[in-house]
């Protein structure tokens, strides 16, 4: 059922280009319109200091720490802008998600770009509901999955003579806490599915199937996502090889574009994991990226008799 | 090139009679201690017998002890109250309060004196202070003379937060029994008058002290392992399931001793002909112009006391004392204990960690320093360097650590930064493709907001712990890489040598250092320390301008009556032309030099021209009245082209070519300078660095978002 999913995942990426390519200017637009005022004044800041030169070649803390110092602005401006770029995502990643999702499951001739605004738009409240409340949840779980062995560590480190034992609860409490949270994340993307599936208004009625569908299939969830992680984790490395093999200079350029690459890929896999939960959801419905089925419309209720 | 340094070092053999280094120190004070350990009471129950000697030419009429483990009484001690009752991070636990108790001490006639005894506090106003006890003499000790007292003590050890104590059947007993402050006669480390200088345990300082020889008696369970200072020269099983350990130990300030049945015994010995080759000795020599036998080494039995956790370690801690024994010994004098204890703090007790006693110190390790990716961190080496160093800069050259730390944190950072260096290369850490060097990290804790101490502060009179730690070791570090840069390796080289010859069993005072540079370096350096170690203020210069353009042809109205000619725009540009295209078209530079700190130390200017034609100035700020840069004897033959105004210098310059950039301090010279990205500045800037990095901001920004969802 894994192997299935994830390749019915890969296959929705596969035949739905113009949705990867779409992510992909959505994620660089957002990203640009913070970087380049970030990335001019890091410019201003230090190409005319022939002593920052070595950071074309590699990070430098001394050159980061007089940085810092001499525009005290430029570097905790660069932090807010990430900050407030991820602030910007969590309401834009709602919006690609519910276009995604309508791309992937509706089965109707219309235009991609209209499909993809109308799943944006319509499902934006009703994520937006999802996540206030999933994040409510995440919270309440990781501290049940994590906080007794965070004590348990912080005793152990205290009074216990083996770091190993200390060490060990500490990485179990990492772990249990990270494995809540991608539980939680998981739910969240099934009650996506069934929202936009059922086209449901009810944000918890679709929470709650959601929890249910997860607690029933766990291992089936996490092993579709861990499968999107290794891809994702192999892709990251090929990158991180060939980026670090190009110089600093005029092939810049060859880096740049290896990055875009890279996040292409990922927006790919980011709608192959869409895709698989998608095949995991077990609602009658029509195969993803089928054609649309006409749509039954419910016979109109008969008007009441007059008195 | 080694056969001349072969010679040469030979030749300075010949020249060289009498080894400088002292063999014992004058013994001041003496301990003969029995103590037991109650292991499950964490107590110990003591008898010392101290023979103390006046040397002075006045008698003495009171004693001043100190009783360290009283700073762990309450949270009223002065170490506590500094501290925050937490050091390191770790606090104390509500059960785990310590103290000492003296409950006699009698003289050779059997009067007991300790009821007449009274809590000090020298250093500030806290009565609730219980680390200095005064014991006032019925009759005084004569110049010359000698006095034995029999001092009977109990103590409750602290369960470790900080230094000393006890977790679970871990002991690290440090500052435990009571011990006699410094008397200073007349004229030690500059004083005026005689008397005692006894300080309180403070939550920065903690040693100064006479020399003297110690035999010590510790009885505990059989089946604790013990590791002590000194040489073992005894240990005796006892009918009650005890063992008793003795060790003893000349020619040092302090005992101390740790146990634990816990303990993997590791030992090497470091072997003065096989752990250095002749051509270290040879080149040592050579650069120190002293004679073989004079740098020569002795062989030193190494132990080192892990926990079994970090066996995988052991190879490192041993690699780490041999080069420390090795390198310390070759550069200030050979190490003259025979043994070195060095212990590995239990998980729980890393409060005691960091630690140094005589020929007994303490280091600190983690399991995750075990292997990849974090074995290629060196903190347990640094910190193996850095405390041995100690033996050299506290416990051998005694100087006052309350009132001049940087005597001892300060050399000892210079120190244990020469020696990680030479032995593992630049970098303390490496991982994650990150990198950090042992100087760069000195750097990094240098800033403008470190110019309101002067390094030579008492300990607790620095403006924050972290402007204590800083100037202390940080800046002192610094410092000597700047002397060691303007006055020459060499020069400084022998200079440290020299003070450490000069003092080893002696206590110095800072002024005693600086003469010893100006008597090595041949001129008067006392400028250079006044600026960098006895005022505030930091050092930072900067390039704040730099221009450079093509000189226009005159254009206007020239000359008068009938003689006035004009000369329009046009015609001045042709002339340009034509001068450009002869190559002959001069250009003009601007260069702005700022000093924006305190500090004023000679440094030289390059300025970099199109070609790759470069051109270097000497700035000398001639005009600055008391400890200006020629007073500090640095750079004599530096000459200055113009006279700086206030803090700046502008130079205008005529050059056939183009100025590209003007990089002050070129060499690098000046490791105190604040800020260095400040120190060059080129006429077009360069997009390169910020491209590069602007391209993985924005890489690093699409991550973020996809982590949120886009």
């Amino acid at each position: 059922m894994i192997a299935q999913a994830t390749a019915q995942g890969l296959e929705a990426a596969r035949r739905n280009k113009r949705l990867c390519v779409t992510l992909w200017l959505f994620n660089l637009a957002l990203a640009l319109a913070a970087a380049v005022p970030g990335w001019r004044a890091l410019r201003d800041a230090i190409g005319p200091l022939p002593l920052a030169d070595s950071l074309a070649e590699s990070f430098s803390f001394g050159v980061l720490a007089d940085l810092a110092e001499l525009r005290p602005g430029l570097v905790g401006g660069l932090g807010d802008a990430a900050a407030a770029v991820f602030a910007l995502g969590l309401f834009v990643g709602l919006v690609a998600t519910g276009g995604s999702l309508e791309v992937l499951t509706s089965g109707d001739d219309r235009p991609f770009a209209h499909r993809f605004g109308r799943g944006a738009f319509r499902f934006f409240a009703r994520f937006l509901r999802l996540g206030a409340v999933t994040l409510v949840l995440a919270v309440i779980l990781a501290l049940v999955a994590a906080g007794p062995l965070v004590a348990l560590s912080r005793y152990l480190r205290r009074e216990s003579g083996s770091e190993w034992l200390a060490l060990a609860v500490l990485l179990a409490a990492l772990l249990a806490g990270g494995l809540a949270l991608l539980l939680v994340l998981l739910v969240q993307d099934a009650a996506r599915v069934l929202i936009v599936r059922g086209d449901l208004r009810r944000v918890r009625q679709a929470l709650g199937a959601a929890i249910a569908l997860v607690w029933r299939h766990p291992a089936r969830w996490l092993g579709a996502w861990a499968w999107n992680a290794l891809m994702l984790g192999l892709a990251f490395v090929a990158y991180l090889a060939l980026a670090n093999a190009v110089p600093a200079g005029p092939l810049l350029v060859v880096l740049v574009l290896l990055q875009q690459l890279f996040v292409l890929v990922r927006c790919g896999l980011r709608v192959a994991l869409l895709g698989a939960e998608i095949a995991l959801v077990p609602v009658p419905g029509p195969p993803v990226g089928s054609r649309p089925q006409p749509a039954v419309e419910p016979p109109p209720e008969p008007l009441p008799e007059p008195a | 090139m080694r056969a001349l340094l072969l010679t040469s070092a030979l030749a300075v053999a010949e020249l060289s009679s009498a080894d400088p280094l002292p063999a014992h120190a004058r013994a001041v004070a003496d301990y003969d201690i029995h103590v037991r350990l109650d292991a499950e009471a964490k107590t110990l129950a003591g008898q010392e017998r101290i023979t103390w000697r006046n040397t002075g030419s006045e008698p003495v009429t009171e004693l001043w002890f100190h009783l360290y483990l009283n700073a762990f009484q309450n949270s009223e001690s002065t170490f506590f109250k500094e501290s925050g009752g937490q050091l390191r991070g770790d606090r104390m636990p509500d059960e785990g309060w310590g103290f000492v108790e003296v409950k006699s001490a009698r003289r050779a006639d059997g009067v007991d004196l300790a009821p007449g005894g009274s809590f000090e506090h020298p250093d500030d106003d806290n009565a609730a202070d219980r680390t200095v006890w005064r014991l006032p003499l019925p009759a005084p000790v004569p110049a010359g003379g000698e006095l034995v007292l029999d001092v009977e003590f109990e103590a409750k050890l602290p369960r470790v937060f900080a230094r000393t104590g006890y977790f679970r059947d871990y002991f690290l007993v440090g500052q435990w029994f009571p011990k006699l402050g410094v008397y200073e006669p007349a004229g030690t480390r500059g004083r005026a008058g005689s008397g005692w200088n006894c300080h309180q345990f403070h939550a920065n300082s903690e040693f100064y002290a006479d020399f003297g020889r110690y035999r010590v008696e510790i009885t505990l369970p059989q089946r604790f392992v013990v590791g002590a200072t000194g040489r073992r020269s005894e240990r005796r099983e006892n009918p009650d399931g005890t063992a008793t350990h003795v060790y003893e130990q000349a020619d040092v300030i302090d005992f101390a001793w740790t146990a634990s049945p816990r303990f993997l015994e590791v030992g090497t010995r470091f072997s003065a002909d096989g752990d250095v080759t002749p051509q270290e000795y040879a080149e040592v020599a050579a650069q120190l112009g002293r004679s073989l036998d004079e740098v020569r080494l002795s062989d030193v039995d190494v132990t080192v006391l892990l926990q079994p956790e970090h066996r995988a370690q052991s190879e490192r801690h041993l690699r780490a004392a041999k080069a420390a024994i090795k390198w310390f010994g070759l550069w200030y004098g050979r190490y003259p204990y025979p043994t070195l204890t060095i212990v590995d703090p239990a998980f729980g007790a890393r409060g005691s960690g960091g630690m140094e006693y005589p020929t007994f110190i303490t280091a600190g390790t983690s399991v995750l320093f075990n292997r990849w990716p974090f074995d290629r961190m060196l903190l347990p080496e640094g910190v193996i360097v850095h405390e041995f160093g100690h033996q050299y800069w506290q416990s051998m050259v005694a100087s006052n650590e309350f009132e001049e730390s940087w005597l001892d944190e300060g050399f000892n950072s210079y120190s244990t930064g020469r020696v990680m260096q030479l032995v593992y290369g630049p970098w303390m850490l490496q991982a994650f493709g990150l990198r950090l060097g042992g100087l760069e990290a000195a750097q990094l804790s240098n800033s403008v907001e470190r110019m309101f101490d002067r390094v030579r502060t008492p300990a607790w009179g620095f403006s924050s712990s972290g402007n204590y730690g800083f100037n202390s070791y940080a800046r002192t570090e610094l410092t000597l890489r700047t002397l060691e840069a303007l006055a020459g390796p060499q020069t400084v080289a022998r200079a440290m040598r020299t003070y450490h010859e000069r003092f080893r069993f002696g206590h110095p005072s800072s002024d005693d250092f600086y003469a010893v540079v100006s008597e090595v370096a041949g001129r008067d350096m006392s400028g250079f320390f006044a600026q960098t170690i006895e005022r505030p203020g930091i050092l930072d210069y900067e390039v704040s301008l730099v221009r450079s353009e093509q000189v226009d042809e005159p254009r206007g109205v020239f000359g008068a009556g009938a003689a006035r000619t004009g000369v329009t725009k046009k015609q001045a540009r042709e002339k340009e032309r034509q001068a450009e295209a002869a190559g002959e078209r001069p250009w003009r530079s601007t260069v702005m030099v700022r000093r924006r700190g305190e500090v004023a130390l000679p440094v030289s200017l390059r300025l970099e021209y199109e070609g790759g034609a470069r051109q270097t100035l000497a700035l000398v700020e001639r005009e600055r009245e008391g400890a200006s840069v020629e007073q500090a004897g640095i750079l004599a033959d530096a000459r200055a082209s113009e006279p700086w105004r206030g803090r700046f210098k502008r130079l205008e310059l005529t050059s056939e070519r183009r100025l590209v950039s003007a990089t002050v301090d070129p060499e690098e010279h000046l490791k105190l300078d604040v800020n260095r990205l400040n120190n060059a500045r080129r006429v077009t800037p360069d997009g390169r660095a910020s491209a590069r990095w602007g391209s993985r901001f924005v890489f690093w920004l699409q991550q973020i978002l996809a982590l949120s969802g886009v």
